[in-house]
This record gives C-alpha cells, structure tokens and sequence, in this order.
C-alpha cells in the first residue's frame, strides 16, 4: 500500500495541483510548512494561515486550516489583528517578498518594532512573478529582469538588519537546503514573538529565465553552490543562510 | 547499478512535468516521454525525488516501510 | 440610563463600548484623534495605535475575523488611504464600523475645520461593485445612537458600515442621555475553528474562482441584495413638514442644524441613513415643486438624489468650513430669483 504523506493532511489536497508553474518553488515551501506544522504537532484549529497577493500569497488557501487572503501587502497587520483580538492562536504569514518587503515594507517594520507574536515565513523569489517579472525588493544587484533590462542597479533591501534591529527572529534558507529550511521554519514557529524566515525561492518561469536558467533544478543547483550553511553566526553575509536568533 | 529498495508512485494529475527529479535523481531513474513522466525501476529509496517535487506528485514506498531518506 | 455631558467624539468611544467593541486600531488624525484618546484607557478594548490608516483597517479585520467587534476612526486623507481595504472588507464579508470625521479637503485642506466631502467616496472609493451602509447623525446624541446601530447594522451585513460626522458635531458638547439600546451579538464563527478561506478574490464556497463570470455575477448580487435586505432595517430620517411650502430643503450632518433655522419657510427632509438613500424621500419629494440640498461640498449628495428622483434639485454649497446662516440664506435667495 501507498505510504501516506501524513503532513499534507495540512493541506485541502483536493485543490492539487496547485496553479503555479512547472518548476516553481513556492511548492516546495508550502510542502515545508506542512511538514513543519506536523512535527511541532500544531492544532488545525487554533492555527491561522495569512497571505497577501502575488503566486506566494496563494499559498493561504491551500491549508486545510481557517486562512486570510489579504490585500496587496496587507498580510501582517492583518496578522496582527487576529493575533492580538485572540491571543490563543497560532498565526502564520506566508507571502512573498514583494508583498512583505515592498508594498508591505513599512507593517513589517512596524510589526517587528511591536514584536507581536506572529511567525512570518517570507517566499523570497527576488521577483514579481505573477505580474510578468518585474525587479523585487530582494533582486539582486545586477539581476535582469523584465524592468532592469540591462541589470538591477538599486542595492536588495537588508531584511536581516531591519528584523535583527528591533531584535527579532531572523532565519534564512533556501528550497535547496531543506533539512536548514524546515529548521528555519520550526524554529520561526517556536519563536515567541515576531519571527522572520527568509526562504529563497526559484521563480523559473519569470525570473530563471531570464537569467539563463533552463528549469527549477538548475536554479536549485544555484542556490547550492551559492549558499553556505553557518548557523553560529550573529550576522549573515549575503551568500550565507542561517538561523541569528 | 544499485540494487532497487524503492517503489515510485507518481499522481500524474499532480505532476507538472517540472523535471526537477529526473535531473535530481543520482541513478536517473525518471524520464519524461510524450508529456509523462516515467519511472524506469531503478529506485534506490533516496528520497530526493520526494522531497524536492514542489507538486507532492510522488510518493516513494521502501521495502522496509521507513521513509527515512538514505542519501 | 444617566445623563452626561460628552463631546460628539467621546460619545462614538462609548457606545462602541456599549456595542461590544473588543478591538479599536487606528491612526491620529484632526479631528477624529479625540476617540483614540477616549478609548486609550478603557480596559474593555484592545487599542492599537498602527504606523498608518491601512495597517489600522487590515488590523480590525484580522481582529474582526478572529471573532470580536471591532471598529477604527479616522478622517478623510485617512479615510481616502482605506479605501482599498474597505472593498476586500464587502468581498470578504467582515463586520466592521469605520469612523470617518470628515474636515476639509481636498488633501491635507483645512484638517479643524468641518467638511461633508466625503460622501461620494464613502459610496464609491474603493474599485469594483460594492454596496455600503452608511450612517449620518448630526448630534452627539445621535452618535451614541447610530454608533451602536453601525454596529448592529455591521453584524447583520456581515460588511463594513461608515459612520460618518463632521469636525463640528465631533467636536459639539452636549448633555446626552445613554439609553441601553439593542445589541446584535456576532453570528459568524471566529477564525481558528473550521477550515474557511477568506479571500478578497472572487470566490465561491471558501475557493477562489477567477475566471467564471457567474460566480461573480452572483457574488455582486449577493452583496446588493444582502445589503438591501439589512438596511430596510435603518430606514432612517428626520422630516420637518411646512404646510406652507412648496420647497423642500434637504440636509444632513452639521448642515442640517443650520437647516433646522429655515424650517418657517421650507420643509426639511434630513436622511439619517444617506447610504443606501432612504426610499421614502421618493414618496416625500412628489408633494415638492422644488428641491434644494445644501451641503459642504459641490453637490455631492445633490447628485445621488438627482438621480433617485430623476428630477432636477438645486443646491446651496457651503464651502470652507464655515457655516454662515447669511451664506445660506444668500444662497436660498439667489435660487429663489432663478440665478
């Protein structure tokens, strides 16, 4: 008989496939996510799942838990409201960069200043996938895209040192470094206060492309060689991923 | 050739066609042919083809019922 | 009940209280600050001052979802940045009560001084199809009041309700006596008990549905016809009959008290639900052969009844923030002689 994958009973498995594109590692978190709620054995009721827009912010809907799909950048403060009118619930915010960062930038750095409890898992794909490949706040210096043509010249946005300011959780991985980026994220779920995981994620379609990827793998294949594991770290440098606590 | 510990199933309805486990596989046990996915029975019960498939589209069963990953 | 002096704002922070309200998040702002100050120090409600409007509205709809009342106040630039979250508040169908002490605009105008500009955007701000309630007292014993209705009015829609007010009567003292009017408790299960999906896409049964105009179409009509259904509920309005004229004089808000000094000349029609406009102003304005609105604005309102009535009505504007009973009078007059 089948073995069951017991983790995605998180998930309304009847909307499977999910609509994101071949290749896409949105899945991949979502999958980790699951698998992270399973083994700190979170309750499905008493657990809420927020997003925003964008391919990241549909995540939401498809946990099999009571989930908020909010405006454009608005998953946080939304997030907070739930948080702070019933304190006995575990509230999530899975959503992108551009959500979070961009549009959403100022709540976040509200929200980590008010350290409410929520745990924020961010899908940074370092582009706006959804609306054709437009640079995101997390695009690389130098990264072409469809609105930096001939290469970004704006410096990624710091999140590190934004969440690290207000002393925060702060976590980084990547959808290549699973075993790290489950950790990550069981580690923003224990966390008692805000948590940030920063989850780097390959959007092929309309980024990897662009770039010269030809599929998912090769840009997984990226991020293995590009990013280094150093969890006794207070500060991660850019080409590491790690938990600062 | 490793010897087989692993049995593939694939949701097909699931599945994109994304290639990521025919390239991640280390003993090439997937290909894709007229837009589907075939597993050639060549498992060796890694897992990797499990975990990175961002679809859920594959379950692999061990001879042993551990799912336990051995690379 | 007992009597009690209170400021037009203050009340607003009480009834609320008196409502149910749990959760308040909101922004300062003239001339609406005064209902953050009142509430600061109540321990009944959860008060939350956010870095800006729309983190104050998405805040209360997070705390509303979770299953308790809540509410925001604001004025109109910060009314305006709400807006968006105002429309995904009708598609997600989430009770909320949304202060709006209007002062004039637009943009940053004259933030002491009163102003009705806001009506159009109460109806019409944000993108898309939606169907608002909305509320106009004009005294700060009809704040109390219509407070505790929005939020009555909001349960049963299940949508946001506006409560509108002016920087005058938020900021009018007067002696009011707290009745215990009736509550409407919260129908809808809080979040974390089941497995819904809120979603401010177009959706059916907790999935979104993106591309099926007769999901849409029925989700539009279940929203109109929702709305219809709660507001016969509030068909309220003030009508002051003058036998003797054959001119109707409608007015609401701070306006209207100016209004109440002409009513030896003019009959006065004062909607107290301007939003959706009280149907029986059709039926009242056959017995009129003409009808003026005045307003603090440039007919915004004068243009909704326009076309209810489909018949022309006139307008008296008062503009800049200062009622004059010369102004209006000179406006009446310059009607009267046809200019």
């Amino acid at each position: 008989m089948t073995r069951k994958l017991t983790y995605l009973n998180y998930l309304k498995q009847d909307l499977l496939p999910t609509q994101w594109c071949p290749g896409c590692g949105n899945g991949i978190v979502l999958k980790l996510a699951c698998q992270s709620l399973e083994e700190l054995n979170f309750p499905k009721k008493g657990t809420v799942v927020v997003s925003g827009i964008g391919c990241a912010g549909r995540s939401a809907g498809f946990f099999n838990l009571d989930s908020v799909h909010t405006a454009h950048g608005r998953a946080i403060p939304v997030a907070e409201g739930i948080k702070l009118a019933n304190e006995k619930l575990n509230v999530i915010v899975i959503s992108g960069d551009g959500d979070l960062l961009g549009i959403g930038g100022n709540h976040l750095l509200h929200a980590s200043r008010r350290n409410t409890d929520i745990s924020i898992i961010c899908i940074a794909n370092a582009i706006y996938g959804m609306t054709g490949g437009q640079y995101s706040p997390t695009t690389e210096l130098g990264s072409k895209t469809l609105t930096t043509p001939s290469g970004n010249t704006d410096t990624p946005i710091d999140v590190q040192a934004l969440i690290k300011a207000h002393n925060c959780f702060y976590a980084r991985s990547t959808t290549y470094h699973l075993k790290h980026a489950m950790k990550c994220m069981v580690e923003a779920l224990k966390h008692r206060g805000l948590s940030f995981a920063e989850i780097k994620t390959q959007c092929i379609t309309n980024d990897g492309r662009r770039r010269g990827f030809k599929n998912g793998y090769e840009m997984l294949m990226y991020y293995k060689d590009n990013y280094k594991i150093n969890n006794n770290s207070n500060e991660l440098k850019h080409n590491e991923i790690g938990i600062v606590g | 050739m490793a010897k087989k510990k692993g049995t593939v199933h694939i949701d097909h309805n699931r599945c994109k066609l994304c290639g990521i486990c025919v390239s991640i596989c280390p003993v090439q046990n997937y290909k894709i042919n007229q837009h589907k996915l075939k597993e050639l029975g060549k498992c060796i019960a890694c897992m990797q083809c499990e975990r990175y498939c961002p679809d859920m589209a594959l379950i692999i069963d061990t001879k042993d019922g551990k799912d336990t990953p051995t690379g | 009940m007992a009597k009690i002096l209170l400021q037009g704002n203050q009340a607003i922070a009480l009834a609320a209280i008196k409502a149910g309200m749990k959760f308040f998040a909101g922004y300062p702002i003239t001339p609406a600050s005064e209902i953050l100050h009142e509430l600061t120090n109540k321990k009944e409600v959860k008060v939350l001052q956010m870095e800006d409007e729309i983190a104050s509205v998405n805040a209360i709809i997070g705390a509303s979802l979770a299953g308790v009342k809540s509410m925001t106040a604001t004025s109109g630039p910060g009314f305006s940045l709400m807006q968006e979250s105002i429309g995904y508040a009708h598609m997600m169908e989430v009770p909320l009560v949304i202060v709006n002490v209007q002062r004039v605009g637009p943009s940053t105008g004259m933030p002491t001084f009163p102003a009705q500009g806001d009506i159009l955007q109460c109806k019409y701000g944000s993108h898309g199809d939606y169907f608002p309630i909305v509320f106009y007292p004009n005294s700060v014993d009809e704040l109390y009041k219509y407070t505790i209705t929005a939020f009555n009015a909001a349960e049963e829609s299940l949508s946001p309700v506006i409560l509108l007010s002016d920087g005058y009567v938020g900021h009018l003292y007067e002696t009011i006596e707290t009745v215990d009017y009736p509550v409407s408790e919260r129908a809808m299960a809080p979040l974390g008990t089941s497995n819904r999906h809120f979603t401010g896409l177009t959706h059916e049964d907790s999935k979104p549905a993106t591309s099926n105009p007769e999901v849409h179409k029925k989700l539009i009509k279940h929203l109109e016809t929702k709305q219809k259904k709660v507001s016969k509920k509030y068909n309220d309005y003030e009508y002051i009959e003058n036998n003797s004229s054959d001119t109707l004089l409608i007015a609401y808000g701070a306006m209207s008290r100016a209004s109440y000094n002409f009513k030896d000349d003019y009959s006065i029609f004062r909607p107290i639900r301007i939003f959706p406009i009280v149907e029986k102003i059709k039926e009242i304005a056959k017995k009129y052969k003409e009808i003026i609105v005045m307003e603090m604005n440039t007919g915004q309102y004068k243009s909704e009844v326009e076309k209810l009535l489909h018949r022309e009505v006139k307008l008296v504007p008062i503009l800049g923030g200062k009622i004059d009973l010369q102004d209006i009078w000179g406006g009446l007059r310059r009607l009267k002689r046809g200019k």
